[in-house]
């Protein structure tokens, strides 16, 4: 019986260092591929964490990314640009990668913070934190903001990202390969423009929620916006148009603007703008399409050199 | 708990080390105590239910052992009203209102029973239909009564497969409690290689495909008929992959400790030739004890053709009602049974067809059985009737619209790949049993093996994907 115990217990730990061998050799080679792609998500988003030094950045969800286009933001302010926003995140995400464009000697001319009007609501969505943690993992073991950021909001997944390097890249593998074997980059300088219209319905109402309010990420939007102020940046606090009817002003949407307020920040409420809110402008009931992001972008360049804020 | 948790992880390796460490005569009190551990992490309350029922099916055991004629019968009988009472109260009770109140308010009354807040305790339905195949067979003379009232509690709430199953037979299982097991180090391998391929099937294929399966069901409007095609299709693999993953993922665990519980899945998918295979290879451990204690006590097939296919849909309607308080699954059940028994009648035409195809023919009968199945198991995920006809109507107009891959695109040719590799694994399983790679005898092949499947499970292993469908029964 003793035999036994000892055979089963030398076969596991056999197989344990090779896991641990495979687990490192296999992940580091993940890593540097991940970390060097030369287009997609991944790439935008290292660019954003590592070296944002244009002069206007724009943070946000994916109504960021596909709404602010970087040519035309250069083309009118004469000025280099990022679109720094992800898809799928939210003010939580926008503030782990903000210190990257506020440490250091650059400092940037302008910020563009684009909100959801759910943007510090508790997740409805049963997996919102699968989502975030998905998104943030791969960066938790070279990057030590990221690192802080999971010990806050996912302790469980970083201990299980730091035992497993292949953990923490897992479900990227197809990206990977995809973003090394493709030829086409609908990425510019961060914005992806999302051509032609899915929507078939007139605007819906909107179900503004009574979710109440996620403390933490109303924490994390007040730590943005004292950040870029303290360090005189002028920022722009945007709510892109959604294709919606009118709706009722949420609990997020208030506490929002009371943070904003705090800092003298006027938040620009596009949301139901009637100009916007037409289908040949949007791809689907949050995102603007090409046409309608051009407009847009246009728009909020103009108000921009019309407030004076970038001769201050 | 759930399998696919790190809790469960570390409560498995504690459990079992002490199991082994224990002497016999005190592992029964360990198995006992570890399975309400495990039932009441989900919802403590309930365990009193499943207290209730065991106390109440212990002594009708012994009683209709003791007694004769009808008052032997009077014991099965209050067993049998205990268990399904507290299934029908629990499972059934809104269900019935619901259909009460539609029918008075169809003739202008209002219905004064009230609708009840019930949380459905987890497994409810298989720890019953495990505990009332125990009284059934006591009656029956095919069991003896279990004295020991530790060892039948264990009976009812082992925790391998105490939530979801396989639904065990007391001839089965019972006396394997009072057996004294020792640790045997290839049966513990056996084990640990049905729990890895357990987890292979739930968290590669079944939580990887129901991304895209949930993505689409809970969106329908928004999608193409090409698009639903292609969910549908996946969630025939998704619910086989989740549920069968389960059952492996139990079987193992007990296997490690030394308890064989009978084979609840032997490869249905895109494998079974014929309604009646599939059925006698998916879900084994429920759809025998239809057969035991319902279709034979219906009378079988015994009493003519006629009714014999009667009896069929009847189980088959009977066992979607079983899955679930919905006309959904009532649905489900009856069209499965209408197609078993419309195979019945058309066999003789079937075989003329079989003859025709030649050797082609296994393969096209494996894909029609699939292709019904599967169109079935939309009344299975649906929410609702109308959803489900809804679906169905876009898939056979083929609604237009684009492709949805997923989101992100990537998530799709995952789920292509989950599903192919399943195929092809479980075809060399069914069709070449004599190539053996995970239980090589050649050390570097199997070591391979190993760190390609566990190297596959933290890659693309999908470990947010929570509960097992079939917990919610």
């Amino acid at each position: 019986m003793k035999a036994q115990y000892l055979r089963f217990a030398k076969k596991v730990l056999i197989l344990l260092i090779i896991m641990f061998v495979v687990d490192r050799g296999l992940g580091s080679i993940i890593e540097y591929y991940f970390e060097n792609e030369p287009m997609g998500d991944s790439a935008a988003f290292a660019h954003a964490i590592n070296d944002p030094e244009e002069d206007v950045l724009i943070y946000g969800s994916s109504r960021a990314v596909h709404t602010y286009d970087t040519r035309i933001i250069t083309d009118s302010l004469g000025l280099t640009s990022y679109n720094c926003g992800r898809n799928g995140s939210n003010i939580i995400y926008g503030a782990a990668i903000l210190p990257a464009a506020l440490e250091g000697t650059h400092r940037p001319k302008l910020i563009i913070l684009d909100i959801a009007a759910k943007e510090i609501a508790k997740r409805s969505e049963k997996d919102g934190d699968d989502v975030l943690a998905g998104m943030i993992l791969p960066y938790v073991l070279t990057n030590p903001r990221f690192e802080a950021l999971a010990k806050d909001l996912f302790p469980k997944e970083l201990y299980k990202a730091k035992v497993s390097k292949l953990y923490a890249y897992n479900s990227l593998l197809l990206s990977i390969i995809r973003n090394y074997s493709r030829s086409d980059n609908d990425n510019i300088n961060g914005y992806q423009p999302l051509p032609g219209s899915k929507l078939k319905n007139d605007p819906e109402a909107f179900t503004s929620g009574r979710d109440g309010i996620d403390e933490y990420a109303k924490e994390r939007l007040e730590f943005f916006v004292k950040s870029v102020t303290d360090k005189k940046i002028p920022l722009v606090v945007i709510l892109s148009p959604m294709y919606t009817l009118p709706f009722k002003e949420n609990e997020s949407l208030t506490v929002c603007r009371q943070i904003l307020a705090k800092y003298n920040i006027e938040l620009w409420d596009y949301s139901t703008d009637p100009r916007y809110v037409q289908r040949p402008l949007f791809y689907d009931m949050a995102h603007l399409n090409t046409k309608g992001s051009d407009m847009f972008t246009r728009e909020i360049m103009s108000r921009i050199k019309q407030s004076g804020m970038l001769n201050k | 708990m759930v399998f696919n948790s790190l809790i469960f992880v570390a409560f498995f390796i504690i459990v079992t080390l002490l199991f082994f460490i224990l002497p016999h005569k005190y592992r029964w009190g360990l198995l006992l105590a570890a399975s309400c551990y495990f039932y009441m992490y989900f919802l403590p309350i309930y365990i009193l239910i499943l207290g209730f029922t065991i106390v109440v099916d212990y002594f009708a055991g012994i009683y209709i052992a003791k007694s004769q004629g009808r008052r032997r019968k009077m014991f099965l009988v209050f067993s049998l009203i205990a268990n399904i009472g507290v299934l029908a109260f629990f499972k059934y009770y809104n269900f019935l209102n619901f259909n009460i109140t539609e029918l008075l308010g169809g003739f202008g009354y209002q219905n004064p029973i009230p609708h009840l807040d019930i949380l459905l305790p987890v497994g409810l339905s298989f720890h019953t239909f495990q505990a009332m195949s125990y009284t059934i067979e006591v009656y029956r003379g095919h069991q003896k009564p279990e004295r020991h009232f530790g060892i039948y509690a264990l009976y009812v709430m082992f925790y391998p497969q105490l939530v979801a199953g396989p639904i065990e037979r007391p001839q089965n299982i019972l006396h394997q409690f009072h057996e004294e097991k020792h640790f045997d180090y290839d049966r513990v391998v056996k084990g640990l290689r049905i729990m890895l391929w357990g987890f292979i099937k739930k968290l590669i294929v079944a939580d990887r495909v129901a991304i895209y399966v949930d993505a689409v069901y809970n969106n329908a409007h928004y999608h193409s008929g090409i698009t639903m095609i292609m969910a549908t299709c996946f969630f025939g693999f998704q619910i086989y992959c989740d549920f069968s993953g389960y059952s492996d993922i139990a079987i193992g665990a007990a296997k490690v400790m030394g308890y064989d519980l009978m084979t609840n899945f032997r490869r249905p998918m895109m494998i079974s030739k014929s309604f009646q295979e599939l059925w006698q290879r998916w879900h084994i451990s429920l759809t025998t004890w239809f057969r035991d204690y319902l279709y034979f006590s219906l009378g079988g097939s015994k009493k003519g053709v006629v009714m014999s296919l009667l009896n069929l849909v009847i189980v088959f309607g009977v066992s979607g009602l079983w899955h679930g308080a919905n006309y959904t699954f009532i649905i489900w059940g009856l069209l499965n049974g209408i197609f078993i028994a419309g195979e019945r009648l058309l066999n003789p035409f079937l075989r003329k067809i079989h003859k025709l195809l030649g050797f082609t023919a296994n393969f096209f009968r494996a894909i029609g059985v699939y292709f019904f199945v599967t169109i079935s198991a939309t009344f299975f995920r649906a929410t609702s009737v109308e959803n489900a006809m809804y679906m169905i109507k876009a898939m056979f107009t083929l609604k237009p619209g684009g492709f949805y891959k997923g989101e992100p695109p990537t998530a799709f040719g995952y789920s292509i790949f989950a599903v192919a590799f399943l195929i092809v694994v479980e075809h060399i399983q069914e069709f070449y049993p004599n190539v053996k790679i995970i239980n090589s005898n050649n050390v570097a092949i199997r070591y391979t093996a190993y760190v390609f499947l566990i190297t596959m499970l933290l890659m693309i292993g999908v470990f947010s994907g929570g509960q097992f469908i079939y917990f919610q029964f």
